[in-house]
């Protein structure tokens, strides 16, 4: 692929993106949140066409207008969230659209004999006859990717082979990988896991802001070479406040579990500060926030907050009262689509908009809904507008403006900033800047470490779903690298 | 893991258990119950149903609903009555029978398919529609049918009737039709989950609309039987089928999620189930009424163990 651009409205996806395969080998295709990889994907896949650039296969250009055009060439894609049918066997959901039939029926014993064929090949035995719905996330996958095999593929894209397997069945992908290798076929492997590319890639494409800025072959780089490319360089920081923070504990949280979403988590966090979680995708950042506000069931370990001036131990459920979440699924969790400014913002305030007898009072909630607007000068043409029609950022502020009205003590963000244009970014970091001010304290969570450098006093690194270390809000950008590097290696060894 | 494969299988059991100890109860009041003769009758009086809920399985198998099926029976068979009052043959007017209930079918199908109404509420309103319009055709009178035509409904090689032959024959086609071929796989499919079968590259719109036009056909069969078994169509041939066809389906062990259950035998569990209840209640001379009421409770009862099921099967995952 050579040169692809493409943009969604005045987004920009792919600016300049490249990829070089060859037959046999495996590319680790990495980059942070939003650097293009599914897109570049998509196109490669057949799901979306560029606005411009060239694909080749085998020095042919080819255009491909459908995933079964992408197909005929050889290429399958396996996505990270798996299309299988739980109630269907395993040789039925790997023949499920190429079905082999004579007169019109199909035989049980062809496909199983040939699905037993294809598995062993991967070196699996699963039983063809087994429903899906009692196999493992792992064994789905092989169904999957023994599905793709069945199209005889020269290409195949592995969208974060990885993200749900255990350690076991990622040595089992490893195995299969290795095979497939062998069998000629090229595969990017999408990951988030930095030590697993060493474990099975032949070379490294590295893509941010829509660009591919490196492909290196495996043994010229390493670890922290590989995040520093993602994360790249970060333009002068200027911190958008003072340090001038109270010292007052708000919130401490002790040796905290949850079964495997945090291993464990000891961390402080002041009033009116802005404490920076930094980790990479996976590391285990938005299961930790959601932990301590028991949104993934109730965690092991002490939660503290600072009540008539002491540390009361409390419940998750009562940290969860004081506390407003802004999650990073923004269109899924954040804002109700289809309804309008005025119910969105109603919603979590009912108790305020209600009057005596428990009945919503309209003009209660258009008061509120104005007030929302107005704060955080959001631009819609009245509070009867719905959501959806509005843009990335006012949705955004929406979600801000109606937790804000909840009076929270924590404020949550995670990742408040993906989708948005670079204005709309700066108005919510400023938002976060002055709510910080008065007093709520906040723990942010960003992919983009100029935004996080910008904005945080103090910072948490996490890795592997451990709170590793935390470093003071002067650290430069050279040490917040290392500091995962180092530990993303660390656990690599 | 084990314990709950051994709960699942013994939920599967639960009602063929039920059915044989309630028909042992039955004959225990009054052997002849379990007669040959009685056998036969039952399988019977429960052909025109079970044609119907064959429809139904390969609808609800999709994870939809056809709550049409008993007025698509209702216009085909007045359309039929009404060409042989005409003069029209036999023949001919049992094939064009046939049409219309393929042309409902598809009617539901391109409402559901193409104007993307979700197919309870699409064949909700073709339910009155369809009612309507037979109405219409038959002036809500009751039409009578040749001779001929109730000696078929009630014809019988010793002791076996024409229609349980046709009855099995049709069930076993559509059975096949939903295990053994693509069609049936991309059904099953459907039921799983829509988006995902679609984002497989399945057929997904092709199938639905021709799984409506089948229902549609065979319901218009069991609309035939029926009225043949009587030697009439009347204004309220049908009525009320459609539910009894989901509660046949749903005791049957197909569950309303899709995706999953056995058409042929889950149609004649279910059918025989609740004719055993019908016929035996009546067996005894009970009141008609108390027949809805135990029928309402074993649909209850089905349901409550299919949702044990699910919950079991999804603690598995």
């Amino acid at each position: 692929m050579q040169n692809i651009k493409k943009t969604y409205g005045p987004i920009t996806a792919l600016s300049n993106a490249s990829i070089l395969l060859k037959e046999g080998s495996v590319v680790a295709l990495v980059g942070a949140n939003g650097a293009g990889k599914s897109t570049l994907m998509n196109i490669l896949g057949g799901i979306t066409a560029q606005d411009d650039g060239e694909l080749l296969v085998n020095d042919k250009k080819v255009n491909f207008n459908s995933p079964v055009d992408a197909a005929r060439y050889g290429i399958q894609f396996v996505h990270q969230e798996l299309s299988i049918f739980k109630t269907m066997t395993v040789a039925e959901n790997i023949f499920i659209n190429q079905f082999p039939a004579q007169f019109g029926i199909i035989s049980k014993q062809v496909i199983e004999s040939t699905t037993k064929q294809l598995l062993a090949e991967l070196g699996s035995n699963l039983n063809p006859h087994h429903y899906v719905e009692s196999l493992s996330t792992g064994d789905c996958q092989m169904v999957v990717i023994a599905r793709a095999m069945l199209g005889n593929p020269k290409i195949l894209i592995l969208d974060e082979p990885t993200s749900s397997l255990s350690k076991y069945e990622k040595e089992k992908l490893n195995l299969v990988i290795g095979r497939l290798k062998e069998a000629g076929v090229a595969i990017i492997y999408i990951t988030h896991f930095i030590s697993e590319i060493f474990e099975v890639c032949d070379s490294v494409t590295v893509m941010r802001n829509g660009v591919t800025i490196s492909s290196q072959a495996i043994h010229e780089t390493d670890n922290s070479k590989i995040i520093e490319l993602m994360l790249g360089d970060v333009a002068s920081i200027e911190k958008k406040r003072k340090k001038e923070r109270s010292e007052n504990i708000f919130l401490k949280v002790d040796k905290l579990q949850n079964e495997n979403k945090v291993k464990e988590a000891s961390f402080e966090l002041n009033k009116g500060e802005i404490l920076g979680i930094w980790g990479l995708l996976g590391s285990g950042r938005t299961e930790l926030v959601r932990s301590i506000i028991g949104l993934d069931g109730e965690p092991k370990g002490t939660i503290l907050i600072s009540r008539h001036g002491k540390l009361t131990p409390v419940s998750t459920e009562y940290l969860s009262g004081i506390t407003a979440y802004v999650s990073e699924d923004r269109r899924g969790e954040g804002v109700l689509l289809p309804m309008s400014v005025l119910k969105n913002t109603a919603l979590p305030n009912l108790k305020k908009v209600s009057g005596n007898l428990g009945m919503i009072m309209l003009n209660k909630a258009r008061n509120l809904a104005t007030r929302v607007i107005n704060s955080l000068s959001i631009k819609v043409s009245n509070f009867d507008q719905t959501v959806g029609t509005l843009s990335g950022g006012n949705q955004q502020k929406i979600v801000f403006g109606k937790w804000l009205e909840t009076e929270p003590d924590l404020l949550i963000l995670d990742e408040p900033t993906r989708g948005l244009d670079i204005s709309a970014k700066g108005e919510i970091l400023k938002i976060a800047t002055d709510l910080a001010n008065n007093g709520v304290s906040i723990l942010f969570i960003s992919s983009e470490l100029e935004e996080l450098m910008k904005i945080s006093d103090r910072y948490l690194i996490i890795s592997e779903r451990y709170v590793v270390a935390e470093l003071p809000g002067d650290s430069t950008q050279d040490t917040l690298i290392s500091a995962l590097s180092k530990n993303v290696q660390g656990s690599a060894a | 893991m084990n314990l709950d494969f051994t709960r699942n299988r013994a939920l599967d059991f639960a009602f063929p258990i039920f059915l044989v100890l309630v028909s042992l109860g039955f004959a225990l009041v009054k052997p002849s119950f379990l007669g040959l003769e009685n056998i036969f009758g039952m399988l019977h009086a429960m052909a025109p149903i079970a044609i119907i809920s064959t429809g139904m399985a390969l609808i609800v198998i999709m994870g939809k609903l056809d709550i049409s099926l008993g007025s698509i029976a209702l216009v085909s068979m007045g359309v039929s009555a009404t060409l042989l009052q005409s003069g029209y043959g036999f023949i001919s007017s049992t094939v064009i029978a046939l049409l219309v209930g393929a042309i409902l079918g598809a009617v539901n199908g391109f409402i559901i398919c193409i104007l993307k109404v979700n197919p309870l509420i699409a064949t909700l309103g073709t339910m009155l529609a369809f009612r309507g319009l037979g109405n219409q055709i038959t002036d809500a009178h009751v039409v009578v049918l040749p001779d001929g035509f109730r000696a078929l409904g009630n014809f019988s090689l010793g002791i076996i009737y024409f229609d349980t032959v046709i009855c099995l024959v049709l069930l076993i086609s559509v059975h096949v039709l939903h295990r053994r071929t693509k069609f049936g796989k991309v059904v099953t499919a459907i039921g799983n989950d829509e988006t995902t079968a679609e984002r497989v590259g399945l057929p997904v719109t092709r199938t639905i609309f021709f799984s409506f036009v089948i229902a549609g056909m065979l319901a218009s069969i069991g609309g035939f039987f029926a009225s043949a078994q009587v030697g009439a169509v009347t204004s309220f041939l049908g009525k009320g089928l459609e539910f009894t066809a989901v509660a046949v389906v749903v005791v049957g062990g197909i569950s309303l999620f899709g995706g999953r259950g056995s058409i042929l035998w889950g149609v004649i569990l279910g059918s025989l189930t609740f004719e055993v209840i019908r016929s035996g209640l009546n067996y005894l001379g009970a009141n008609p009424y108390f027949y809805q009421l135990i029928g309402g409770i074993v649909i209850f009862i089905a349901m409550y163990a299919a949702v044990i099921k699910m919950g079991y099967s999804a603690n598995d995952s």
